[in-house]
């Protein structure tokens, strides 16, 4: 088959083509591929991510131990002492004056009746 | 001593049979990530996958990433091919896609013309010409539309079947052949002017 426009034909074309470059192949590529595929491997493998609690620092530390012996102290104190008993009842006594008739019990008239019944 | 020298005879052996073992044995293998086996298969069709990219980015010095890319994706997922015999035409065509894909962001540069500069030696224009003549033809197919440029690259360079050459680019025999006549027809009008002064190059250097 002879070209119109070029005159060329399709054996001049072939011997043409025949002398196209070809290409050198890099030495290593299979050492080249084997190493991205091992790395590629290596990387797949993910650590789970722990959480690690934040230690603590020095200046959250000294507090936090005053503030514990302090309460420590204190539980000995009033344990030893009774007073922690009284101090309870005063601050009940308290809370209940000063929340009027709010926190009047409610009910107690008709329990009394309720025991008065069931005793006769 | 003697259980060292067994594993190792073992090894060798199974290196051997990895060698000879078909290609979807190699890919079963390559899905539980062996990576020995995947290797078998690296080996035995980078040459082919190199040698078209390079033809489709006209020498482009990213050939070696491009193949190294194309068995990338192979290795991603070596279960993504339905038929085993169907590997070359598989690795073609994603190395071809990558090739044109990569092209379409960043224009392919012009390859430049070979100088004609004479050393002095014996013979050395013959070489010259040789490497001119070379240059020339590669511009002509590097300058062709990237369908034909495959067609011509698997079936001319490569040597692929019409019917091998239409299944890697999932064509009809029809459309390749269609796609061939178009990339000689379009190599002869641009070689039309040169050729045959080139032909003419070719004689006087031999």
């Amino acid at each position: 088959m002879s070209d119109k426009f070029t005159g060329l034909t399709d054996q001049e074309l072939d011997r043409l083509l025949a002398k196209a470059s070809t290409p050198q192949l890099h030495a290593g590529f299979e050492s080249r591929m084997a190493a991205r595929i091992a790395q590629t491997a290596a990387n797949n493998v993910v650590p789970f991510p722990q959480r690690k609690a934040p230690a603590p620092s020095r200046a959250t530390r000294l507090p936090l131990a005053a503030a514990l012996a302090a309460s420590l102290v204190l539980g000995v104190w009033f344990g030893s002492s009774g007073q922690g008993l009284t101090l309870f009842e005063s601050t009940a006594e308290t809370a209940m004056l000063t929340s009027g008739n709010d926190f009047a019990p409610t009910g107690m008239e008709e329990l009394g009746n309720l025991d008065a019944d069931t005793q006769s | 001593m003697g259980a060292v020298l067994a594993i190792r005879v073992s090894e060798e052996l199974a290196a051997q049979d990895l060698q000879g073992a078909p290609d979807a044995a190699l890919l079963e293998a390559a899905a539980r990530r062996d990576q020995k086996a995947f290797g078998v298969l690296v080996s035995r069709y980078y040459k082919d996958v190199y040698r078209v990219v390079w033809r489709l980015n006209g020498g482009h010095a990213d050939t070696d990433d491009v193949t190294q890319e194309t068995f990338m994706r192979l290795w991603a997922n070596p279960g993504q091919l339905r038929e085993a015999k169907a590997l070359k035409g598989w690795l073609l065509r994603v190395a071809s896609n990558l090739v044109m894909d990569r092209y379409r962001q960043r224009p392919m540069e012009e390859i430049e013309a070979a100088e004609h500069v004479t050393d002095g030696r014996p013979g050395a224009d013959a070489e010259v010409d040789a490497k001119y003549v070379a240059r020339v033809v590669d511009g002509a197919v590097a300058a062709l539309p990237e369908r034909q440029k495959l067609a011509l690259t698997l079936v001319h360079f490569e040597q692929m079947s019409n019917i091998a050459a239409a299944a890697a680019m999932e064509v009809s025999v029809d459309a390749l052949e269609s796609l061939l006549a178009r990339a000689r027809r379009g190599l002869k009008e641009k070689l039309g002017a040169d050729g045959r002064h080139l032909l003419g190059m070719m004689e006087t250097g031999q």
